[in-house]
């Protein structure tokens, strides 16, 4: 290879590698802005405001944990003739129909038992059975949308409804914190990502003006706003509730975060369970970037969902497993071509990547103490104790070559310097592949105990890359859109 | 946050419900600290880092 194409590829290679950069800025990015909602809030236009609310449970077989979900919303401290239950049987076939009308009848005229006697057509089309009624009686002045198992606290209902009163906020969410009684390492891994995800990251977005999603199982709309999106949820896609919450904003209308407005739901316990569920969402994003195509980087007066930031942070999370990718091709492509700028820009990628870990893990554990307490291991471990190992190789260069090995006085040969120096170069892409191993060996019974090791080794940030990428995959095949329900079991505490 | 506050909160006057939000309101203003504690544990890390190499 002459000079001129050696340097080519060498400058090719570095962009490559420029690009998983980006995902990582734009995390930092958003932690950032989260210290600003200390004074850039919603709060300060929120007044006491007590509309009469219509809440919508869609169930289909919940009735292990509907009795405990309706006491606790019959218990929220809010005037009780303001509120109405209406819960959406989606022909269930245990015993939901039962409890609904034991509650019905322990709480008459606060719990409704609706029945839908074709069930099985998905949540979007359960939500709007109810949205349907409550829409027909002029009483409602806001409806939620909540799951069967989430446990709302006394004080939720009127922390989200006090934004209504400002007219221009059309929406509210709140932070659905993981609550299971006795959480396993999936679950306590969830409670760890749901602070990134809600906590911190939703306050990013309240001060950028732009909300990503409203949470499925805490999402709160004024009448107008949902007359405004046509009355009825969007059945077409995956993702139906970040559907509405795009519509809202696009309309012109805002949608706030209330982070002191907590509730608590069951999350998936095992690597399989969570796989399923997260491939519906990650394919129901593949549906909201296409379907609102021509919103990205687009400037808007009536909305910000086309600024630049968001736009960013939108991309950086919907194609982080090619980004990782790219950055893997481009390392090895450099050190076959300049193993010297190879080191290099490893150890400045990776250098990033510690600064963001460290700064982003800290912050993660002091906004909720609560979370923390449960979920500090695997806030620690989040990106795998294989990307710890490459954070360390690329902090302490020689570490794991030469002073580890010293230390039971042996030498590292250069195949296996090579081999190792690979590994470390392309663990973003191992990682992710590891993660489908993960998720095969918890369907053996013979090593299902390997499951929670390799987990932890592998990091929660890569099955979540993993099951990406396995939802895009399913995209471009035509998979089949099933509504594959997480099935829940009623361990929340609270 | 006491219980007393809490359950004049649950009496639902305007009042309270104002106080609540001012109460919530500071415990925003919180993410402040939070963040500048989240900086100065980056930055030590980054020193002792300089300092070990």
């Amino acid at each position: 290879m002459n000079d001129m194409w050696r340097a080519a590829v060498v400058a090719l290679c570095v962009v490559l590698v420029g690009l998983g950069v980006v995902p990582v800025l734009a995390g930092v990015y958003q932690y950032l802005l989260v210290p600003v909602h200390a004074f850039r809030n919603h709060l300060s236009r929120s007044r006491p405001y007590l509309p009469n609310v219509v809440i919508v449970v869609p169930a289909w077989n919940e009735g292990a944990v509907l009795g405990a979900s309706l006491d606790r919303l019959m218990q929220l401290e809010y005037p009780p003739d303001r509120l109405r239950v209406y819960v959406v049987d989606d022909a269930s076939t245990d015993d939901t129909p039962d409890v609904v009308l034991a509650k019905a009848a322990q709480y008459p005229g606060r719990v409704v038992h609706l029945r839908r006697e074709q069930g099985g057509q998905g949540k979007a089309h359960t939500l709007n059975h109810g949205i349907q009624v409550a829409l027909a009686d002029g009483w409602m002045q806001a409806l939620l949308i909540m799951d069967a198992d989430v446990i709302y606290r006394p004080d939720s209902l009127r922390r989200m409804t006090r934004h209504l009163a400002d007219e221009r906020v059309g929406a509210v969410t709140a932070f659905i914190r993981e609550g299971s009684g006795r959480p396993g390492a999936v679950a306590r891994f969830i409670g760890y990502e749901y602070v990134t995800a809600q906590a911190a990251a939703r306050r990013a977005q309240n001060v950028m003006g732009a909300m990503a999603c409203l949470a499925g199982g805490a999402q709160l709309h004024s009448r107008a706003n949902l007359e405004a999106v046509g009355g009825r949820i969007d059945t077409s896609t995956l993702a139906e509730d970040t559907f509405t919450t795009f519509l809202t904003q696009l309309d012109g209308r805002r949608v706030v975060f209330d982070g002191s407005a907590v509730v608590l739901a069951e999350e998936p316990d095992s690597v399989r369970a969570l796989w399923k569920q997260r491939v519906r969402w990650a394919r129901g994003n593949v549906h909201i970037t296409r379907r609102f195509r021509r919103v990205w980087f687009r400037h808007s007066r009536e909305h910000r969902l086309g600024s630049v930031e968001f736009g960013v942070i939108w991309f950086s999370i919907y194609l982080l497993p090619v980004a990782m990718t790219l950055a893997a091709v481009g390392l090895v492509g450099l050190y076959f071509s300049d193993a010297v700028a190879a080191t290099d820009v490893f150890r400045s990628l990776w250098w990033v990547a510690v600064v963001a870990y460290v700064f982003i893990t800290t912050m993660t554990l002091l906004i909720d103490p609560d979370s923390a307490k449960r979920s500090w291991l695997e806030g620690l471990t989040f990106p795998g104790l294989g990307a710890l190992v490459v954070m360390v190789a690329a902090w302490f260069p020689g570490f794991w070559e030469t002073t580890v090995p010293g230390w039971f006085g042996l030498t590292l040969s250069h195949t296996g310097l090579v081999l190792w120096t690979l590994l470390l170069y392309t663990w973003t892409v191992l990682a992710m592949g590891l993660a489908w191993v993960v998720k095969t060996v918890e369907g053996v019974p013979a090593v299902r105990w390997l499951t929670k090791p390799l987990l932890y080794v592998v990091g929660f940030g890569p099955v979540l890359c993993a099951i990406t990428l396995d939802a895009y995959v399913k995209e471009w095949q035509g998979a089949s859109q099933v509504w594959d329900k997480t099935v829940k079991t009623g361990k929340v505490m609270g | 946050m006491s219980t007393d506050d809490e359950r004049r909160w649950a009496t639902l006057t305007a009042d309270a419900l104002e106080d609540e939000t001012r109460h919530n309101a500071r415990g925003e203003r919180r993410l402040l600290l939070l963040g500048l504690v989240a900086a100065a544990v980056t930055v030590a890390v980054l020193l002792l880092h300089g300092v070990v190499q």
